[in-house]
This record gives structure tokens, sequence and C-alpha cells, in this order.
């Protein structure tokens, strides 16, 4: 099988590919094919495509700029669909399949004839540093209306998808005594090594196939390919154990060993090929005790003008596309270079039968390559060809001009010193600049790092083999034998050369951020001398590439411009990630719906069934309000509720509450410490309210606590703070007084607990009980009782939070649903209503009880009306800091009840409280701030509030003013009196 | 980062949640201490927050639910060690491995409710 669309850049032989496996894709909508083994670089490249994309700043044709995740120019969209539809993906990295749809990026109209090309014509008005100074004519009105919105058009990249990502992601701990990061031939034979000595060792390589350099630059080792060497290496590591991650980006290193990887599962099989529900990409969380950074080098580039033309590219790319995919990017290429390196990719060209020229910025090379033209001395100075290369003019020594349909840049190599900077910035150790090499050089190593290869600064294959011997004796790893290398590729140290004489405007350094050699003179010259300035004036380096092919040839030039030794500018922050990485891996399963779990009641199911609208408490879903037939709104289901429960029998679940067990000898001692009031004279058989503080004096949390034995006492706290309460009881009880014999552990889960609230609540009680004596004398007010319902544990607990004769009835969770139907069917008789958080809320608002909405973290005890609430013959949490001068300072806010005036007017909860209906409105008139608001109270029939306040004694039955600025700022009159509306001597919840 | 919980060993942070230096004790019970005295203000408010080794109060929420003192580097985070909280301001408290020593927990304490 051979494929049958055109393919005139692919040589009859060569390369890595399947030939056997055609494989046909699209761009732009236009059919294209290539082979099993392509890149989505190499198959349009093959094809004879130049023009890849549009530029973000100034949308310049741009083509293909390098072979590797270093991309900047190459982006594509891959897929259509508002949700499939993926942006700025580097067509080096696509891998290609059958039926691959791509896009190119950043233009409006056909990609040849972009419209917003003018911003190129025009660019002599957008240096760096434009978009600060020139859009504050007309000030921010005229940036949101009008300038920003153009540029949002003009500058961008690809286009987000516009609904949820549909794919699967999974998140994984990976475990190793050893990572080797990159699986080049020198982190492949670290790791043999490693592996050999019995070490758990992983390989983790960016790329589809490990390899690195030794699968395109022709070296033999011992006499086999390249490819063939590296697939008896992978073969003895994973016969000696270790494991071999190819497609795997380690993208961060992190303390204590950590280093998060990408691995990319899904994107590189066709469609059909991908299994249902199996994850597209896996973030693995590695916890490796050693790392060997064998990350390799990246080529870098020479400013010169046109430099970013389609068909201008890396030298190394050039190779690459040759010796790994059978590519020849030009039948007349010609290679610019500052070093050794590029003859090597000349004489492969020319043995294809090119026609090369070389030009060597040295005057003092003396080296040949077989069939090329080599020019000394002299540099690129200009490349032609607006959709592509055909023309390059070059100077120095000698000047002229060529023919020419590729032209090949090496500017010398930077070692990925990115992972070796992560954490060893933290130690102040950043990447040194070795003047010799022309390079930065990863900082200075801890004891669990090592380095190998060309990220070493090692030039040439036998020297980063040597680097691989010195990193596995590192960590005694076993003694190999060293391959011998055949045909090997001429290296050295590049001239120095950062931009040719005359470089300016259209001389790129960054080419994703359109930053040019210009852009840093211009940073320089408004007086950026920081490196870190100079990036974000000129934004070099910030764009997704994050300038691997730019920076350092960025930082050199503001080295120059202000006078300065590279060494002294040094580089950027190197942050994670290495390369982009989708928010979704970074979610896994955890979005939407699996974002957190979902707590449930044991009678979650009942509410469901019985009309129950539920809201989420933190992790809680609770039923907010009972649905029943004809009812128009929440509001109408909350009232009938409430008015059903005082007046008859209201039952609710309470089994949110947290509820904390605490035994010991100390726990009485511990309680009085922990709450503000007294609990050792608490008898056996009876709850208490309490109140605990923070220890800063501030109110932390309310409840009520039982004590069922001399060493035993039952806590409930609230919904919210549950959680909260028993971090701060762990924390008071171990870091300030270990010696209390006390043990405590939550019990939220294995209770459940309902209420039964009105004037029924006793007979229904005592019709669920026969057995007990639950009269006033047998069953007090805050009395509690330990029984058995049909032989379970069952606690019964007089108290009271809506206002009404209440009880609390907790049994174990297991029986908790049945013990709730129970409860419905005996109920029947008395009309029992189950009602929900909106009903409770208003019960509890007419009462006057404080929760969340009052507890904020603000208030005193007697900010609430609570400060009787202290013992004075002990100590406690928060009560030295309760004495605090700013407590008792007479502008402070104290609670107080609201009504409305208007029976149809409704209070706003987050409103501010005014004593005048003439403003102004602001924080200079405002009295205080509304907490909680029923929207009905049937008890006042009409809409009542607790709210905080300014001298709130002085305005007991005033008028007072409330105003919402985020809802409709209509001025809702109402009058303050006490919080407690309702039954304030008490008399219904004690008699 | 790792976190040496004296309880269950190495285990990675997300199971801990961070609570503040452990510079000074909580003053003595039943003292006099005034609310803006040095005690209490070196207990609640008073940090030195220095670029170098500190230790900290963290919680092992997710785990045994022991509070620990970790002693890390603010700038490297480097751990170099923990100690039970129960056992940090005891004056025979064992020693942390490879970590200085806290400030004196009997100097802490004297200054209050004398
Ligand atoms: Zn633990």
């Amino acid at each position: 099988m051979t494929a049958s669309l055109p393919q005139p850049l692919r040589l009859r032989q060569g390369g890595l590919i399947n030939r056997n496996q055609p494989l046909t894709f699209t761009f732009d909508r236009r059919v294209y094919q290539g082979y099993e083994g392509d890149s989505l670089a190499s198959a349009l490249l093959a094809s004879g495509v130049k023009l890849f994309g549009r530029s973000f700043k100034y949308h310049r044709p741009r083509g293909v700029f390098s072979a590797g995740p270093e991309e900047p120019s190459a982006l594509v969209e891959i897929d259509q669909g508002k949700a499939e539809r993926d942006p700025n993906h580097r067509a080096t990295m696509v891998e290609l399949y059958e039926g691959l749809e791509t896009f190119s990026q950043n233009h409006i109209g056909p990609l040849e004839l972009d419209l917003m090309e003018a911003n190129d014509l025009i660019s002599r008005f957008l240096p760096a540093g434009f978009y600060y100074k020139t859009f504050f004519f007309g000030g921010l009105q005229a940036w949101y209306r009008f300038y920003e919105p153009i540029i949002r058009r003009a500058a961008g990249l690809g286009r987000p998808p516009m609904e949820a990502d549909p794919h699967h992601y999974d998140k994984i701990y990976t475990f190793a005594d050893t990572l080797v990061v990159g699986g080049g031939i020198a982190g492949l034979t670290t790791a043999l090594s490693l592996a050999r000595a019995g070490q758990s060792v992983l390989v983790c390589d960016e790329r589809d196939r490990v390899g690195g350099a030794a699968l395109w630059q022709g070296e033999r080792f011992d006499g086999q390919s390249g490819a063939a060497y590296v697939d008896h290496l992978v073969a003895e590591i994973e016969a000696a154990g270790g494991r071999v991650l190819p497609r795997t980006t380690v993208f961060g290193v992190y303390d204590g060993g950590t280093y998060g990887a990408l691995e990319r599962c899904h994107d590189h099989l066709a469609k059909a090929g991908r299994r249902a529900h199996t994850a597209r990409m896996k973030y693995h969380r590695i916890q490796a005790d050693r790392v060997v950074y064998a990350t390799g080098a990246i080529e870098r580039s020479v400013g010169f003008m046109g430099n970013d033309r389609p068909g201008v590219m890396l030298a190394s790319a050039g190779h690459a596309y040759l010796g790994r995919y059978g590519v020849r990017v030009g039948q007349q290429p010609t290679i610019f270079t500052t070093n050794d390196g590029g003859y090597a990719v000349a004489a492969a060209l020319a043995a294809t039968g090119a026609d090369v020229t070389l030009l060597d910025a040295r005057a003092d090379s003396r080296l040949e390559a077989e069939g090329v033209r080599v020019l000394r001395g002299v540099h690129a100075t200009q490349a032609h060809g607006r959709m592509g290369l055909h023309r390059v003019d070059y100077g120095g020594a000698q000047s002229g001009s060529l023919s020419t349909d590729a032209l090949l840049v090496s500017g010398g190599w930077n070692p990925a010193v990115h992972l070796t900077s992560h954490t060893n910035d933290r130690r102040q150790s950043k990447p040194v600049y070795d003047a010799n090499l022309r390079a930065f050089l990863p900082p200075e190593l801890v004891d669990s790092e090592a380095a190998a290869g060309s990220v070493t600064g090692a030039l040439g294959t036998v020297d980063c083999l040597a680097s691989a011997a010195a990193a596995a004796a590192k960590f005694g790893g076993a003694a190999l034998d060293t391959p011998a290398v055949d045909e090997a590729v001429a290296v050295s140290a590049p001239k120095e050369l950062w931009a040719v004489p005359g470089a300016g405007k259209a001389a790129f350094l960054d080419l994703q951020n359109d930053a040019t050699v210009k852009d840093v003179g211009l940073a320089a010259q408004e007086g950026f001398r920081s490196v870190e300035h100079m990036k974000r004036f000129t934004t070099l380096g910030m764009a997704t590439d994050q300038g691997k092919t730019s920076n350092v040839n960025g930082l050199a030039l503001l080295a120059a411009a202000t006078g300065r030794e590279i060494s002294a500018v040094g580089t950027t922050t190197f942050r994670p990630p290495y390369t982009p990485v989708p928010m979704g891996a970074f979610a896994g399963h955890h979005r939407q719906r699996d974002y957190e779990p979902f707590r449930y009641s044991p009678v979650y199911d009942w509410a469901e069934a019985n009309g129950a609208t539920f809201v989420e408490a933190g992790l809680w879903m609770r039923p907010s309000w009972y649905t029943q037939t004809g009812e128009a709104d929440w509001l109408e289901s909350a009232v009938r509720e409430t008015r059903a429960t005082r007046d008859q029998l209201g039952i609710t679940d309470v089994s949110t509450l947290g509820k904390i067990d605490i035994q010991g000898p100390d726990a009485a001692e511990f309680l009085n410490r922990l709450y503000t009031n007294g609990w050792k004279s608490l008898p056996v058989g009876k709850a208490r309210y309490g109140l605990m503080l923070r220890e800063d004096g501030f109110v932390f949390d309310d409840g009520t606590t039982s004590r069922l034995a001399e060493d035993h006492f039952y806590m409930t706290t609230t919904t919210a703070k549950a959680a909260a309460v028993m971090a701060h009881m762990e924390f008071v009880h171990q870091s300030a007084w270990p010696d209390l014999q006390v043990a405590f552990a939550s019990v939220t889960d294995q209770w459940g607990g309902l209420a039964l609230a009105g004037p029924k609540s006793r007979d229904c009680l005592a019709a669920l009980f026969p057995e007990l004596d639950v009269s006033n004398d047998g069953m007090p007010f805050m009395g509690v009782i330990e029984t058995t319902w049909k032989g379970h544990t069952a606690r019964l607990f007089r108290i009271s939070f809506s206002g009404e004769l209440a009880y609390e009835v907790a049994v174990p969770a297991d029986v908790f649903d049945a013990f709730w139907r129970e409860a419905m069917a005996v109920g029947a008789q008395w009309d029992i209503t189950p009602y929900g958080l909106e009903a409770l809320n208003i019960l509890r608002i007419e009462k006057g009880h404080v929760t969340g909405g009052e507890l904020d973290g603000r208030v005193s005890m007697d900010d609430v009306g609570l400060g009787k609430m202290v013992s004075t013959k002990k100590d406690f949490v928060g009560k030295a800091m309760s004495g605090r001068t700013a407590f008792t300072d007479p502008d402070r806010v104290k609670m107080i009840g609201l009504v409305a005036t208007q029976v149809d007017e409704r209070i706003i909860g987050g409103g501010i409280v005014f004593d005048s209906k003439d403003g102004p409105f602001d924080h200079t008139t405002m009295l205080g701030y509304v907490t909680s608001v029923a929207a009905f109270s049937p008890l006042k029939d009409r809409s009542i509030a607790l709210a905080f306040i300014k001298n709130a004694a002085d305005y007991h039955s005033k008028t007072l003013y409330v105003v919402s600025h985020v809802h409709n700022r209509a001025i809702i009159e109402v009058t303050a009196e006490s919080p407690h509306f309702y039954d304030p001597k008490n008399e219904k919840v004690t008699g | 980062m790792l976190i040496p919980c004296p309880h269950c060993g190495l285990r990675p942070s997300e199971e801990f949640v961070p609570k503040g230096l452990a510079e000074a004790p909580r003053p003595a019970l039943g003292g006099r201490a005034k609310p803006d005295g040095p005690a209490w203000q070196n207990y609640l408010h008073l940090r030195d927050n220095v670029a170098d080794h500190n230790h900290e109060y963290f919680h092992h929420a997710l785990g045994c639910r022991s509070w620990i003192v970790v002693h890390r580097h603010t700038l490297t985070h480097e751990v170099t060690g923990a100690t039970m909280a129960a056992d940090f301001w005891k004056a025979d408290k064992p020693a942390t491995t490879g970590t200085q020593d806290a400030k004196s927990p009997a100097a802490e304490t004297a200054e209050d409710g004398q």
C-alpha cells in the first residue's frame, strides 16, 4: 500500500516511518496523506506545505521552526466541535492518525490572505511597550470600549473550546527509586546502569518514540543504527525491571522528590481506537528518591531580518525531518551556522542529492562537508519570501544573495536546564553561564540529583555517554561497556552571535509573541536592566512556548545593550510547567458532580420521594423545603411548614449536625476549658447549651452537649463547623493540654437524628417510646434519656432550636430511616409535617437563635447577646482575649431584630442599615448590616431579619431603613426590636 | 512536599493542614495575663517569619489526626524533622532529627500567670 496524494518533499527511502501504513488527514479542510510514525509537521512538510499559521501580534505568515516540543510557530487547532476543539497544539508534537482534523490559527479569512496582516504593515507603530503606553489615551473607558476589543480580535492564538471538555483524565501516584527525565542515549544509558544495580528506575520521555537525536543523527553504535541501539537499551532496561514511558512529559519538579508528569494516552490513536471511558491523559504524581536530568539541549537561532519566514528553521529540525521522517525540507537548502554542528545536516542533505550551501559565521573554521559549498566568515542578513522562503542575502567577509528554499540555522545549543532550576531557584542557585560553551548550564545539583547528556553542556555523543557514566556512578549504578560511536557528528561550541549586525525590527527572537531584536534594544533604552523586567516589557518568552528558542538570545542581547556580562544578567526564573498541561489533567475526575464528595443523610431517599428540594450545605445535601401539590414557590411551602410546626407538630432531619463523642476521666475538665460556661456541675442525664470562642476571643461555634455518664459526653456542633471544631479540639488538647485524660471521636456519620417540634411533640415522643415517662417532670427541659428503640440505642434530648416544645432523638444511622418512617406514621394523627432548612430558618430567626450568618468570625459573645454565658471561675479558650478593649467599644455593632413596616416588602439579606431615608447611603451614615432574613414570618405576618447595628440598645422601637446596594437599592422601612421575637420568656420550650 | 509524621511516617503534604508557626506555647491556665500583655501577644500574634528553618504546626487531618510540629526551611521547603505537638512544649521533649532547638518552653511560660 502506498499513499496516493503527493508528498513532493518525501524521499523514497529513509526515516522511521511505516511506509506500508499511509494515513489520511486534513489541514484547514484540505486532505493530505502521511505515514504512520509521522508528526503533523513532518507530514505537512512532506506534502509541500510551508505556511502553518499566523503570528500572535503582527499576523505574519509562519511555518514550522523546530521538530520538537520547543516549537514556537506551528500551532494548530485539533478537532472541531464546540467541546472537542483543542487549540495551540504544536504541529511537531501532534502524531498523525487516520482521520486527524487540524486547523491553522489566528487569521481572519483564508490563511494565505489574512485580513489582519495589516498589523504587520503598521508594525512600526507596535513596538514593545506600545500597549502599555498608547492605549492610555482616552482613559480606561476608551480602553474597554475601543482598544481592548480590537486588540483581543487582532492578537491571539487559537480559539478555546466553548463547552466542557468531554475527555476523561486520570491522576496516578507513581513511585521509583530513580526518575530519569529524558530517553535519549544518555538517559537510557544511565537508566540501564541504575536498573542493573537493582534500583527501580522510571524513564519518562516526552516524545512518541524514545531515543532523542540518536533516531535521526545518523551515528552508529557498535555497528547498529541509532534506532536499533535505542531499542536494545529499552529492552535491556525493561529486562532489568525498569520502566520506560514514552509520550510522558515531566513538567515540574517539586519539593521532597515529587515530580509532575503528563502522559498522553489517547491523542495519537485514531478515534475508533480510543476505548471509551479510558483516560486521554494521565497526570502522574511521581515520588522518587533520586532524579537524573537527561533533558537534552534545544538549538537556538540567530537574529537576522526575516528569520521568521516560512522555510527558515533550526538546523537540527532539518536534520530530524530528514533522518526521522524521510522529509527533505528543501532541494536547494542553505545552512547558516555558528558552530560545527551545522555541517552534519549539510552533509546529510547533500548525500540525498540536494544542492547545499553552508554559511559559516566563523572565518577560521576549516571543516568541510562532502558535496557542500561552504562560505566562511559569512552570516545571513535577510531571508525573503512572505509565504515561503526563496532567497537569502548574506554579508560579512563577502556579501551576496542565494536562491534557496530552506534556511537551516544553528546559533548553538541551550541545555534544557528548566527542570534543574524549578526547586534549585529557591536555594538561590540559578543556571550558570559558561562563557566557553556560550551556554547556561544547570545550577549546582543536590545529592539526590544528577544530570546526563547534553543538558550538562556535553557536546557530542561520546561526551554525552561519559556524562551518563558519571551520573550513574553518583547513584551507584552498575558498570556498563561503552559502545563505539561510529560516524560521529562533528560538534563544537559556537561563535558568539546572538543577532547579526544590522538586525532590527523584523529580526525575530520570540516567534510566538513576535518579540524582536529591536524590542530588546528598546527595553534597554527604557531603562529595563533586569532580565525579568525586559521579559515583561517585550513579552519575550511569555507565550505558550515560554521562549525555549528565544530567551537566551534575548538576555544575551540585553547584556550587550546594557554593557554587562551575560552571567551578570542571568536567566529569568524557570517555573513549572515545562510545556503546557491541560487543566483537565490537574482536575482528573474531580469535576462537575465529582468535584467533591456529597454527603447524604440516611433519610435522603425518603425526603427525595416526598417532594424535598435540596440545598448544598457544605458537602451535605439538606432538604430545603417539601413541595406539596398546589404550592407556587418555596416560600409558600416553607411558611406552611413553619405554621404546622408552631400549631401542631413538625419533624426535621438534624443528622447533619456535627457529633463528637467525648470520654475519659478529664472529659468534664476538657469541656470546661473548651466552652465559655461551666460543665463540671452538669448532672448525668442533662444537656447544656455551650458557646466556644476562638483563642483570640471571637465566637467560634455553639451547640448542646449532654452528659451520658460521669466520664462520657455527647457534643453537637453546627453542620458547617463540625470539622473545624474537631480540629480545634484536637489542637488545644494536643498542643496545650496533652496531659488531660480525654479521648474524642467524630460520630457524625454514626448517628441519625430528628427533631420533633411543636405543641404535639411530647405526645408523639410518648407514642414512639410508650414505656418512658416523657412528661415535664419525667423529662424536663434539657433532660436527656438514653434508652432503646426496637433493640437499638436511642438518645432522647429535650432541646429546642425552633422555640417550640421540642425533642431531638438520635438512633444509629443504619436504623434511622426506619425510625424516621415510624415517627411519620405515629405522628400522622397530629398531622406531622416534615420541614426543611427554610422553615427551620424562619423558626430560629423568630426565636432569635444565631447561626453561621451571625457567628461569622467577627462577633464577640456580647455582640450576640450571650455575654452572660461566661464563667468567671475558670479559664477557657479565648477567655483572656475576650477582655480585649475592642469588645467594649461603644461603636461596636450588636445584634438586633428588624421587622418590615410594609406587609409586602421583603428585607434583603446583606442589606445595609441606616437611620435616615435621606441618604447618603454609604459608610459615613451606615449603622450596620443585615445577617439573616426570613422572607416571611407567620408570627409577624411580614418579613423579619436579624441585623448588627451600632448603639443597638438606643434603636429599640425606632424606625430604620435597609438598603441593598447589590440588589435594587430600594429603601425598606423597618422597625427595630429585640431579636427574640417569639416567646421571649421561653415558656413554650420549658412548659 | 513530604512531611514525616512521627506516627505515620513520610506522607504527602496534601494530607496535612498547616496552622502557622509554633513559636510560643499557650500561656498557662489560670494566669492573670492581660490580653494585651506579652504572653498572649506572643502566643497569638507575634511571629518572626524568618527566611530560615521554622517550627510549624501541621494537622495530619487526612491521616492519624495528630497535630505535629514540623521543622521546615521557608525558602527551600526542606523538611528536617517533626515532633508530636503533644511533646513539643515539654521540657524533656524528644529530639527532632536535625532540627535546631525550639525556644525554651519553660522561659515562655514563666512570664505568664505568676
Ligand atoms: Zn499521622
